[in-house]
């Protein structure tokens, strides 16, 4: 089976292990990256080999923040063909609004109950995992 | 009154207690930082820099179950964006309470 290849770009270690768990209750073979902040992301992607099947970025973060990382991401010819999902509380839909004209393939909030966190996370996993154009 | 409690972290292991021992681990370690780092940043009347650790700090207050609490950090964490800081004493008595739960944990 393919691995399933996601860059999680989260400064909180709690949302990270809570993103973990959910991935490690998937089917699928699944492989996460992690960076605390849109910079080690985009170092991250500069430097290894990994080709990531998706992004998924919070959009509140030190040094580099969801929009400023997507911007790098979509700037660059090797990496604007990733999807790149923004998982987020912020209540800033101006911010938003421009996330969406810049490309992302998707947004969700960040519910506070775990099992409706859970939810949301597996959706969107389950469906770029069975989205053979991004695989290819 | 609500006081913190362990159900949603349970809840989130799933009887996975390393994934649990873990968990506390870092909720432990970084509340504390976090705490300390909203009493010196609130101090220098850094309320930008307050607001941002108020993000960070109540996501460990709905870890800790206390709902009630989230939604007044929610509300302090945007007040502060605007220099408002009258939820102060009632975030300072969550976190207090939070210290006082957490230092009784002993993870082995």
């Amino acid at each position: 089976m393919n691995t399933f290849s996601i860059l999680l770009v989260e400064d909180d270690s709690i949302e990270r292990l809570k993103f973990q768990k959910v991935v490690k209750n998937l089917k699928g073979n699944f492989a996460i990256s992690e960076a605390v902040n849109g910079k080690c992301a985009l170092e991250l992607l500069d430097t290894q080999k990994t080709d990531y099947h998706l992004i998924i970025s919070d959009f509140n973060m030190p040094i580099m923040n969801g929009f400023e990382f997507l911007i790098e991401v979509k700037s660059r010819n090797e990496f604007k063909n990733i999807p790149f999902v923004i998982m987020s509380n912020t209540n800033d839909l101006d911010e938003l609004k421009k996330c969406f004209e810049l490309g992302i393939s998707g947004y969700f909030k960040k519910p506070y109950n775990f099992n409706d966190f859970s939810k949301k996370v597996k959706t969107v996993l389950e469906y770029w995992n069975n989205n053979d154009i991004i695989k290819a | 009154m609500e006081e913190p409690n362990l159900s949603y972290i349970k809840n989130i292991a799933e009887d996975d207690l390393d994934f649990e021992k873990i968990l506390l681990m870092v909720l432990k370690e970084e509340f504390y930082e976090e705490q300390a780092s909203y009493r010196n940043n609130f101090s220098d009347n850094n309320l930008k820099e307050t607001s941002l650790i108020v993000h960070k700090l109540k996501h460990k207050i709905g870890l800790l179950g206390l709902e009630k609490s989230y939604e007044l950090a929610t509300l302090f964490e945007n007040q502060l964006k605007n220099s408002d800081t009258n939820l102060h004493e009632s975030f300072i008595e969550i976190l207090n309470k939070i210290h006082v739960f957490l230092s009784k944990i002993k993870i082995e």
